[in-house]
């Protein structure tokens, strides 16, 4: 079954058993459509929140140019991804980019919102820089502009998975936290995961705790 | 989200807790120059703390020329860092035989500090079989502090290869 038909069969249960206002994906206020807009925000401007669960079967969010949630300054964005079989998946095949921004956004003047994105009872956050050459390979920033807030729960065996196996760049893949703004992040609880692997030659699998200033040089070890 | 909406009010840059059997791979499979590793509090005047209470944290390569692992605990100047393994929480290292090399308080004006505190509470290096090497610098070019308290263990594998512990190894340092 393809992310189509699985999406549709989905709805089709959740309408025929009247959780159509709880299952699946459900998205408020400020937020891109998902599984439409390449690129994912939630809580661009305004507040906006996502929440994809497994009510009716599983849910799969897909945004092949990575995704943002709670980016401007007074807007947060909260994400929930819950149960097994929920996840929102990145970049991918013929992706462009596969960095998911929690809290600000460096690029962006003003960018100094609140993020948090909770991943728990089995649910899944893959970001994956599948066949990309960008600079800056599988990245998961929290608190990335300075006066910004970014929270990352793992918790009741929830996964975060960080790859860049097929990628051509050496840049790297990983976690960073506290880049500029004020980041938390917990895993929590048996089977509660996050996994940074890269499979390419010079690449830096890395996660940094605490980071005064925005980075943009190359990843040194040393 | 009150604990969100109050962070940025002196908090620390950076707070990461993996606890109660939660975990933590960092993993890097490339042929050669292939680094996994992570750094708590990088950039000048930043401030990180690291808890491992409870859970685990594994640094891992894959065989390959200059491969290897590493952390850093205050990096830069003016930066504060912190790792704590507590209540059984272990950090290790693992996969194929290669190197690592931990430091607290890298550069001038950093500071670094690392605990490990509790029966079970474990720092160890654990690769592959083969020749590598291990090093933990406390206090490299800063003063720093390693605590070692109530069952905790460190363990650089004293194996085929070379390992150490170093303290206070630049000018004007004190570990």
């Amino acid at each position: 079954m393809n992310k189509f038909s699985l999406l549709t069969t989905v709805a089709l249960f959740a309408y025929a058993t009247g959780n159509i206002a709880r299952a699946g994906i459900i998205t408020t206020g400020d937020t891109d459509t998902p599984n439409v807009d390449m690129f994912l925000e939630i809580g661009r401007a305004a507040d906006g929140t996502m929440t994809i669960n497994t009510v009716g079967g599983p849910s799969v969010v897909s945004s092949s140019h990575g995704g943002g949630v709670g980016r401007d300054t007074g807007a947060t964005g909260i994400v929930t991804i819950d149960g097994a079989g929920a996840a929102w998946e990145t970049g991918g095949p013929g992706g462009t980019g596969a960095t998911v921004r929690i809290g600000g956004a460096d690029y962006l003047a003003g960018a100094r919102g609140t993020g948090v994105v909770n991943v728990q009872n089995g649910g899944a956050l893959i970001v994956d820089s599948a066949d990309l050459s960008s600079f800056r390979n599988s990245s998961i920033f929290i608190g990335e502009r300075d006066g910004s807030d970014g929270t990352l729960n793992v918790t009741s065996g929830g996964k975060v998975f960080l790859t860049d196996t097929t990628n051509t760049a050496t840049d790297g893949v990983g976690l960073t936290g506290g880049r500029g703004g004020k980041a938390l992040a917990l895993v929590d609880g048996p089977g509660s995961e996050i996994s940074v692997v890269s499979g390419i030659a010079g690449a830096l699998s890395f996660m940094w705790v605490g980071s005064q200033t925005v980075m943009l040089e190359p990843l040194m070890a040393n | 989200m009150g604990r969100i909406a109050d962070s940025n009010a002196g908090a620390l840059d950076g707070q990461l807790t993996v606890s109660n059997g939660g975990k933590i791979l960092v993993e890097g499979n490339g042929p050669d120059s292939t680094f996994s590793g992570f750094q708590v509090a990088r950039d000048p005047g930043a401030t990180g703390l690291l808890t491992i209470d409870g859970g685990e944290v594994e640094l891992r390569t894959g065989a390959g020329a200059e491969n290897g692992k590493f952390f850093h605990v205050g990096r830069e100047a003016g930066t504060d860092g912190e790792l704590r393994i507590e209540n059984g929480g272990v950090l290790k290292t693992g996969g194929e035989a290669t190197s690592f090399s931990g430091n607290l308080g890298r550069n001038g004006g950093s500071s670094g500090t690392m605990v490990v505190d509790g029966v079970g509470s474990r720092f160890e290096v654990v690769d592959g079989a083969g020749s590598f090497t291990s090093s933990l610098h406390v206090g490299r070019d800063e003063t720093r502090d390693l605590t070692i308290s109530n069952g905790g263990v460190v363990d650089l594998n004293l194996g085929p290869g070379a390992s150490s512990v170093s303290l206070g190894q630049g000018a004007g340092e004190d570990g």
